[in-house]
Parts: structure tokens; sequence; C-alpha cells
């Protein structure tokens, strides 16, 4: 057990290392910066909107550069390894693909944890009044749910090539944003056909337009604990499915 | 003599397109090196050599067949008595050779002592210089020496080599071969594979040659050349009784 511990801790170290020394992440990094200016540029040109277009924008920064970093470190992060085969000497070692797996995973969720810190600070900094702890669950709401998108692109990533999967992974964000929309649509039209699609899709995408607490409303909502803890199960329930779903893939993959 | 590597009826068909027909790229493939010896595992590209080396290691599933290690399937404890570096080994090149030495090791379940083991293998490949050197900067030399290092660090008892010396220069074959040499001296088991019938001859005891997936030959290298001043000539003429 405590082998199986320290393979995964020098894994997740391993990928944590490799992509804060990647220059794409420092891209990443830059292009929040630049959002987080042009949210403080426009809030100085507001009157009385300063807080809610730093709100807004601030956090909606936050939640494009981490959900971009984790569909573009997900989806890349596996195939580079069983391209370049880098990942047959790992495997060779005592431990197996499970395993693999999840300390990449935990290597891509440290480094957007490490992203999010500082953006969360800053934001706060940013905002003249701020509940600290509504602050907080925005950010965990933000955080789950790149979390959510690294397992699926990564679950994919399994079984396609990086491009298409890149692809997929911003096509479920988005759909996942769009998932009432299309229900009410699908309502709407009365046609048995679209409302089952949409059902259909309900079931298989997570719903992400549900808690999308990105702005500043929910910055000076009172949430409920129900609220949280449905939100914190949701995020976490499909991750953990798009992860075993992604091992037992992976267990019986061949790396040609 | 024990077996350190046992293979009984390997066989592994791939598709290369969806719609289109499997090819059978093994067609039951059985050999055995014995412990502490120095194998060579030759045949012509395509013949094999890589995707039996990928089954027996389990990268890749064979559709029938089996591979046993000192008695064993591949199993994690197993997997602590052998050491193997891939045929043009691609690397974690953000790393220090020190950091990807420390990686390994931790892997391996290692414990205490790491920086003397580190340097002990690192002085073993030559590399003592480049301990804190980022593998960016690595000769294709020096990388594939720093894959011998990973390799040798949980000191294995049976090291399995995919081609180990292709694609260097004269000078980095001659220090991989001493290497090899060194550790065949120390009772390590070696199998490799090589197109290089003069390393080879140079180094094995034993010989195992695949063609087409299948095994044609088995034994021991004196007994593959016996009549034959060369390997090549050996080869040539055993090519041409086939």
């Amino acid at each position: 057990m405590i082998l199986k511990l320290r393979q995964l801790w020098a894994i997740s170290q391993t990928t944590l290392r490799e992509w804060i020394r990647d220059k794409f992440f420092w891209v990443i990094c830059f292009l929040c910066i630049f959002l987080f200016s042009i949210s403080l540029v426009l809030g100085e040109m507001t009157f009385a909107e300063r807080d809610k277009v730093l709100g807004d924008l601030g956090l909606l920064s936050l939640e494009i550069s981490l959900c971009g970093l984790a569909i573009f470190a997900g989806s890349y992060l596996l195939s580079k390894e069983i391209d370049r085969q880098t990942c047959l000497m790992v495997l060779i070692r005592p431990l197996g693909r499970a395993e693999f797996f999840l300390g990449k995973w935990l290597g891509i969720a440290s480094l957007l944890f490490l992203f999010l810190i500082p953006s969360l600070v800053f934001t706060g900094f940013l905002l003249s009044k701020v509940d600290v702890g509504y602050l907080i669950i925005c950010g965990l709401s933000i955080y789950l749910k790149s979390l959510v998108i690294l397992s699926v692109v990564m679950a994919f990533s399994v079984l396609v090539r990086p491009l298409i999967t890149l692809g997929f992974g911003t096509a479920l964000y988005l759909f996942g944003h769009w998932l009432e929309d299309v229900k009410f649509f699908a309502e709407k039209s009365r046609d048995k056909n679209f409302i089952q699609l949409a059902n259909f899709a309900d079931w298989i995408t997570p719903n992400f337009y549900k808690f999308n607490w990105k702005s500043f409303y929910f910055l000076s909502h009172e949430f409920s604990v129900q609220e949280v803890s449905i939100m914190v199960l949701h995020m976490v329930s499909w991750a953990v499915v798009y992860i075993l779903f992604a091992i037992v893939v992976f267990r019986r993959k061949d790396i040609v | 003599m024990s077996s350190a590597i046992k293979v009984a009826d390997l066989t592994k068909s791939f598709k290369e397109n969806f719609w289109e027909k499997p090819k059978q790229v093994l067609k039951g493939v059985s050999f055995q090196v014995h412990e502490s010896q120095t194998c060579g595992f030759v045949g012509n590209n395509g013949s094999g050599k890589t995707t039996t080396l990928k089954c027996i290691l389990q990268f890749i599933f064979p559709d029938e067949g089996e591979a046993l290690f000192f008695g064993e399937p591949l199993n994690e404890k197993t997997k602590m008595k052998i050491g193997y570096l891939t045929e043009r080994p691609y690397f974690y090149e953000f790393l220090t050779a020190k950091e990807y030495l420390k990686f390994h090791w931790e892997l391996s379940g290692g414990k205490a002592h790491f920086n003397d083991r580190a340097a002990a293998v690192l002085k073993q490949v030559d590399l003592t210089h480049a301990t804190d050197k980022r593998l960016r900067s690595f000769s294709k030399g020096m990388l594939q020496r720093m894959g011998l290092a990973q390799a040798l660090l949980h000191e294995p008892h049976l090291l399995i080599l995919d081609e180990p010396m292709s694609g260097l220069d004269p000078d980095g074959r001659l220090i991989v071969k001493e290497i090899l040499r060194d550790l065949k001296s120390k009772q390590v088991g070696i199998f490799f594979s090589s197109h290089l019938l003069e390393d080879m001859e140079q180094l094995c005891d034993e010989l195992v040659v695949v063609h087409q997936g299948k095994i044609i030959f088995n034994e021991s290298l004196t007994r593959f050349m016996a009549q034959f001043e060369s390997l090549e000539k050996a080869f040539k003429n055993f090519k041409a009784g086939l």
C-alpha cells in the first residue's frame, strides 16, 4: 500500500514538474493574466459596476484558463507517453496501468490546483467587498468542472487521437453548459424523438449549466449546504465514472 | 540450468484498419533463455522481434500463449528482477539525469541510499559528469547509456534490451558493449535484440532466431556457428537452408 502511494506520488510529481517546465503552461498563465487585466480595465471604465465586471470577467478568465489547460493537458498526456513509448520504461516497474493513469491524472489535478489558488487570491484581492467563503465555493465549482473535463479527455485520449479528443473535450464542455437549453427546446418542440434524445443526453453528459457559478451574482449568493453538496457529488461522480472507464480501457490497450 | 524466460506458443494478430482482416505477426513463438546467460534475439526487420518483446512484457496482449519469468508469470515480484530498455528510447527530457533516476527509484520501491546507487550506475555508464544536466541536452549515445542506467538501477537479475546499439556511433557502440560485457561478467542475464551480428557474436552465449513470426533456432551460439568462421556466414547459410 505504501509502495503504491509512493508510486502515485512519484508519477504525479513528475507529471506536475513536466507541465510546470512546459512553455504551454506559461502561455496559459500569460493568457489568464491578460484576461484579468482586461477585466480590470473594463471594471475601471464603469461607474458603479466595477465589482460586477471584475467578478464576472475574473471568474470567467479563471474558468477558461483552467478548463483550457485541462482539455489540452488531458488530450496529450497519455498519447504523448504512448507515441514516444516513454511509458514502457515506467510500466515495466512493479506498478499497474491503473496506478500509472491515476498518477498522471493526479499530476494534472495538482497543476490545476496550483493555478487556481493564486488566481482566486488575486480575484479576491481585486474585489472591494467579497465574502471569502462564497469566492471559495465558486472557485471549487470551477476546479471540479475542470477535473471532470480532465477525466473526460483523458478517457477519450485512450481511444482516439489527441486532436479528436481536443475537439471532443471542447464540445462536451460547451454541450454541458447548453444541456438545460437543449432540454427546454426539446420540450417546446413537443417532438417525442427530440425529447427522448435530450433526456438521453442529460443521462450521459455532466450538467455544467446547473453548477455554472462563475458570476458576480454567486459571490453574494447565499449557498445552502445541500446546494454545495449536490454540486460536489455531481462533479465527483462524473469524474469517477470517466476515470473508471478510462482505466478499464487502458488496462487492455496494446501499446504498439 | 533454470530458465530466466520461457515463452510458449505466443500468437498475436494486428488489424491495420478497422475493416481489414487481422494479420498474424507472431505465429506460435516459443523459446527459452537460461539464467545468467547472454542471449541474442536476431531476425530481419518486421520478423516480430519487438512485438515478441512487447508481448512477453505485457505492453501488448497476446492472442494466445504465455511467458514466464523465473518460472512465474509477469507480476510485481518478477518485475523487480527485470530491467528493460526500449528501442530508440525517449525520456522525460525536462528532468535531469539524477531526477530521472530518482523517479525510477521511487517506482521500484527503493528506499535508503539512493544517492550512492545513482552515483554507482552513473559511473557504470560513464555519465557522472552529467548528473545534474537535463536529459534534453544529452546526445543519442548519452541517452542510450541513461536508458541502461535506469534499467540497472534496481540491480535486476535479467536485462531485456531492444536494439540497444541501433543508431549509435562507433564510440557509443563500444561503450554500450563494454557495459554489457561487464554485466555479463557479473552473471546478470541479458536478452537483447539486434541486427548487428558482429556484436551478437562477441557477446552472446545463446541465440534465438526469429523469421516471419516463427522461432527457427533457439540454442547455444557455438552450435549455431559450428563449421562457420563468423556468425554472418552462419546466418547466411542458415537462411539459405530455410
